[in-house]
């Protein structure tokens, strides 16, 4: 099996990560944060040192950092919590649904509204494109990080710089960035969401809200937290707010072993492994007759670019091919990828496309494999070919 | 050794001045407590003199709430 599709999940992950995970489920087994006995206390010890470990990779600070179950989860924290009583917000036209949904859920149910900027390769009409979109009232602007579609980067230091000037919360999705782009809080960036399983190397079932400080958002649950717990009124203080209940414990533990790896190995250098690989699927893909890349990474252009490149089979539905290259082994997503603006400003909307996305573990050879199973596929005269 | 006891908001409170602490060479243990009209709570003791310990705490944004 050759698993290209990290950007729904990095598989494999590290081994210090399924270490930390099994010596979590078996050593560090009490609820922290609850009893006052040592077993808790170890285990309260060992989730702080995963949130420290996760705060340090984005510039927070550890009580700024939450654990929630997925990028999801933190989107729709940020994005209900900022919320105002009728509510305007601003987001690309490359949103993942985690964006849209509950955007367009938030503005639909109080009388809100959003706007859609076009993004461009051109920086300057992205940015003036969201200037002009942004008013008075805008509760918050959300953008990726880079497109889980196209993998083109937007310019989000430039958004949050924006954003700062107008007196406006940025929240970055960070579900493709996280672990490969240099994203940090403040400095205009008041939230970044990020999935746990994906560049990050932890475990599914895990996710980041970070925020800045600057803002108190609103909760969309509350439960026991294991202080101040004499009163109904649920705390204003962070992570406690965002964290009723009993968080994924083994989960966070394991995801600060995936935060630490991805520190060791550092993001630069895994982006530039990943967009390597990624170059050199574009570089053999181009010349395979019939395939249709939807982004054609090359040396001089690396710096827009996650390392996720889409690409299409002649008129062939993306989940056709994508079901055909998992019977031989290759794991790439077919479809929309939860993603449908994207789509709709490639053109894909009907067709989808399929998705290679690599890892830090993924290998040259793999992507060799991958190509010359596409070749194959175009050179085949059998009643199985794509072309 | 004398110790005395700071009061902390949460956990993470509690484990981050624990740390900034021991960075600087000073124990302290985090301990689940009981605080009056407000429930469940958290403490740190401190192994060391007040005044030094304080000190960094307030450095780093963290209340001396001595209990």
């Amino acid at each position: 099996m050759i698993y290209l599709d990290n950007a729904a999940t990095t598989y494999p992950k590290p081994p210090q990560v399924y270490r930390a995970w099994t010596e979590a489920m078996r050593s560090f087994g009490a609820n922290p944060g609850r009893g006052g006995y040592a077993f808790s206390a170890h285990t309260s010890e060992e989730v702080y040192n995963s949130r420290m470990s996760c705060a340090e990779l984005f510039g927070a600070e550890p009580e700024n950092t939450v654990f929630t179950l997925n990028c999801t989860q933190a989107l729709n924290y940020a994005i209900k919590g900022i919320a105002g009583r009728k509510p305007h917000f601003v987001i690309s036209d490359v949103e993942h649904n985690a964006v849209l949904r509950p955007v367009h859920s938030c503005a639909a149910g109080s009388g809100g509204s959003y706007s859609i900027f076009e993004s461009s390769d051109d920086e300057e009409l992205t940015l003036s494109r969201a200037e002009r979109a942004i008013r008075r009232d805008t509760s918050a602007v959300i953008c990726t990080a880079a497109s889980n579609v196209t993998g083109k980067r937007l310019p989000i230091y430039r958004l949050a710089e924006l954003c700062r000037s107008k007196g406006v919360p940025f929240i970055v999705d960070a579900a493709q960035g996280a672990g490969v782009l240099p994203l940090k809080v403040g400095n205009g960036v008041s939230f970044i969401c990020a999935a746990g399983h994906k560049g990050l190397y932890g475990p599914m079932g895990t996710g980041l809200l970070i925020s800045d400080g600057s803002y108190t958002l609103k909760t969309l649950i509350e439960g026991g937290t294991g202080s101040a717990s004499e009163s109904p009124v649920h705390p204003d203080f962070t992570p406690d707010r965002f964290e009723s209940g009993t968080i994924n414990t083994a989960g966070a533990i394991a995801l600060g072993a995936g935060a630490r790896f991805v520190k060791e190995r550092t993001p630069e250098a895994i982006l530039r492994h990943e967009l390597e690989l990624c170059r050199r699927f574009c570089n053999g893909a181009r010349h395979i007759d019939g395939v249709k890349l939807y982004a054609d990474i090359t040396v001089g252009n690396l710096s827009l670019y996650a390392p996720v490149v889409s690409f299409n089979v002649r008129d062939k539905h993306s989940s056709e091919v994508s079901q055909i290259l998992g019977e031989r082994g290759f794991c790439l997503r077919g479809g929309l990828h939860c993603a449908p603006m994207a789509h709709k400003k490639l053109g894909t909307l009907e067709s989808g496309t399929v998705r290679f996305s690599p890892s830090v573990f993924t290998t040259a050879a793999e992507v060799e494999a991958l190509l010359r199973e596409l070749r194959r596929m175009a050179d085949s005269g059998t009643k199985t070919a794509l072309f | 050794m004398d110790s005395f006891t700071i009061n902390m908001r949460n956990s993470t409170q509690a484990h981050k001045a624990r740390a900034l602490l021991a960075k600087k060479g000073i124990r302290s243990t985090v301990e689940r407590t009981h605080r009056q009209g407000a429930g469940c709570s958290f403490a740190l003791r401190v192994y060391a003199g007040r005044r030094e310990a304080c000190l960094l705490l307030s450095a780093a944004g963290i209340p001396c709430d001595i209990s």
